[in-house]
């Protein structure tokens, strides 16, 4: 090898060993301090560097060119890193200068149900960014749960004053004994929707139908010298205690739901006409205008508004190109020229 | 660390004994008993693989338990095809290897069934996973491979085999194209369900890392070609220690919360 080929060897190992280097201190940084580590303008210096080294290489070692793999995997590393620093904010801003048209990197899009939107945000949701020539109108959200494997049942959960930890179902007549010379509590009834009213100057106790919700249970508490009392256990006041017997009692109706998918189901408007009806989920983002958009949040508590991720486009198919290319080299380079090669000796050795 | 009393941990359990007793008989020279050992390990490791599949109703690739069970049942064949094709050996070791992989299945990761969440739910998930954790399995090969290098300067005892150095070299030629199928089609999905195909995410930098070392090793054995082995043996081996990193310490610390935390 000359002394030229050999200079540039050394620049590519130290090339591939800064990245390493900086990937493992970018993974103790964390995403977004890594993200600002990596968009830096001496990280730009540092990938623009290696892009030229790459090309260099082709024009210095003629091998490159000659083995379709080393070529493939070596061309599909230069379009990634072309399409990266494309797709990077400093490359928003120069095709801008270069070419005149810009896109925002990314920003963020709250939606209402019911109500069409264009401006996009930046990630506090507070400054504006920029607005879409388009606008997208939430038409419906939705989350999707998880059918459980088995109807749950609803359980009675006791911590006693020695802290000992015991579970029963919530069923009517379900009892148990908390030990030898100690109380006994046995489940009374079940309540969906646990309501107290007043009749003739008496508490009355009654599970009403209709859609509020209070899920409770009534017990019986036994005492060693035979006196019972009732307790009620409410599901979503755990902190509610009545009487003075240590014993900490709650109440769980049923197991807590599995979110399977979250939807917003949007149309997207253009001079007033509706371009595009789509139903936008994980894994399955909208794209138009040069834009992804992707279900990102939603309102947790009543489900009235959806987040959307708005992303430009720009520089990521330079980006697929480059990873196309790169798998189809390592494949042929280390697996399918050897399995030819040998194929075609096996031939010869028949022959 | 807790025993598991279920079907599943049971499974576990007579995997590891089966692939422990392979391995001692191998060493004390009975080779076909450690033969027909090792390959009723992989029958009960692929039964262990078909029930959790059972249970949970998806591939069983989410959680660390899933992937160490999975890796476990690769083993074997994996040991087969390198001794036929390559030729590379290191079966002995293998079986301690698929013992050892299946410890913290069996004593210490929860078990527990999980649904899979909305970004998981992709056509993606099943061979991003399968390629890594299969290339990660080659690559401890290739780490055995590069210790022996090591400690023997080079040359096999087995004579059917090739030298250590080869099969270091060809071991990483045999992972290399999974470790990067895993890296693209991770950042291709992360592109689907995050909006950016490069997030630098612990995991995602991890693995980066990773996939630099064996880039390095391939450069550094171009340029000095055989004549500094133990170079190559030390980064082969410096990229298993990242892989071990990005298996498990990503996961497994707080150090490094991420959007991968949910493989924990």
């Amino acid at each position: 090898m000359s002394k030229v080929a050999r200079s540039i060897m050394w620049l590519a190992l130290a090339a591939i060993g800064i990245l390493a280097f900086l990937s493992v201190l970018g993974a103790f940084y964390g995403a977004e301090k890594a993200k600002a580590l990596f968009n830096s303008i001496a990280l730009q210096f540092y990938f623009s560097g290696f892009f030229i080294l790459i090309v260099i290489g082709f024009m210095r070692f003629r091998s490159l060119l000659r083995r379709s793999g080393v070529f493939l995997i070596h061309a599909g590393c230069l379009l990634t890193l072309a399409g990266a620093m494309w797709s990077s904010e400093s490359g928003h801003r120069l095709a801008f200068r270069l070419l005149g048209s810009y896109k925002i990197p990314e920003g963020y899009m709250v939606i209402e149900e019911g109500f069409a939107e264009n401006r996009l945000f930046a990630k506090d949701f507070t400054r504006p960014l920029s607005e879409l020539p388009f606008s997208i109108k939430l038409k419906d959200f939705r989350i999707e749960y998880y059918q459980p494997d088995k109807p749950s049942t609803p359980l009675l959960n006791i911590i006693t004053a020695d802290e000992q930890q015991l579970q029963i179902p919530a069923e009517a007549g379900q009892t148990v004994s908390l030990g030898q010379g100690k109380n006994e509590i046995t489940v009374v009834r079940t309540f969906r929707n646990l309501k107290i009213r007043m009749l003739d100057g008496k508490r009355v106790v009654t599970d009403e139908e209709g859609t509020g919700i209070n899920p409770a249970v009534q017990v019986e508490i036994k005492q060693p010298d035979g006196s019972k009392y009732m307790r009620y256990v409410f599901e979503l006041f755990p902190d509610f205690e009545q009487g003075d017997d240590a014993l900490q009692l709650s109440y769980v109706s049923h197991e807590p739901q599995v979110i399977r998918d979250f939807l917003s189901e949007v149309a997207l408007t253009k001079n007033g006409k509706e371009v595009i009806n789509k139903v936008i989920e994980v894994n399955h983002p909208l794209h138009y205008g040069g834009y992804h958009f992707y279900q990102h949040s939603y309102d947790a508590e009543g489900g009235k508004y959806t987040v959307l991720l708005v992303t430009s486009d720009s520089g990521l198919y330079c980006v697929y190109a480059g990873y196309w290319m790169l798998c189809l080299g390592v494949i042929w380079h280390f697996w399918l020229r050897h399995i030819v090669s040998r194929l075609k000796q096996k031939e010869k050795n028949k022959m | 660390m807790a025993i598991k009393y279920t079907y599943q941990g049971l499974l576990i359990y007579l995997t590891i004994a089966a692939y422990l007793f392979a391995f001692v008989a191998r060493i004390a020279g009975k080779k076909k008993a450690a033969q027909i050992l090792y390959l009723a390990g992989f029958i009960v490791a692929t039964a262990s693989f078909g029930y959790r599949w059972y249970n949970v109703h998806h591939v069983p690739f989410q959680n660390l338990f899933e992937v160490f069970l999975t890796m476990a049942m690769v083993i074997y064949p994996l040991s087969i095809f390198c001794r036929r094709f390559l030729p590379v050996g290191g079966e002995t070791i293998d079986m301690l290897i698929g013992a050892i992989i299946l410890v913290p299945a069996g004593f210490v990761f929860h078990a527990e069934p999980q649904r899979l969440p909305p970004a998981l739910q992709c056509w993606l998930f099943t061979p991003h996973v399968a390629v890594y954790l299969l290339a990660y399995v080659i690559m401890a090969k290739a780490m055995v491979q590069a210790v022996c290098q090591l400690k023997t300067n080079g040359r096999s005892t087995d004579n059917s085999l090739i030298s250590y150095e080869e099969g270091t070299y060809k071991m990483i030629c045999l992972g290399f194209p999974l470790l990067t199928l895993g890296l693209i089609m991770g950042s291709w999905w992360g592109k689907l369900a995050w909006g950016d195909y490069w997030g630098w995410d612990p995991k995602e930098s991890w693995s980066l890392a990773s996939w630099l070392v064996y880039v390095e090793y391939f450069h550094v054995r171009y340029m000095f070609g055989k004549k500094y082995p133990q170079l190559g043996s030390y980064l082969a081996i410096l990229g298993a220690v990242v892989i071990v990193i990005t298996l498990l310490w990503v996961n497994l610390s707080r150090l490094f919360t991420g959007l991968h935390s949910y493989a924990t």
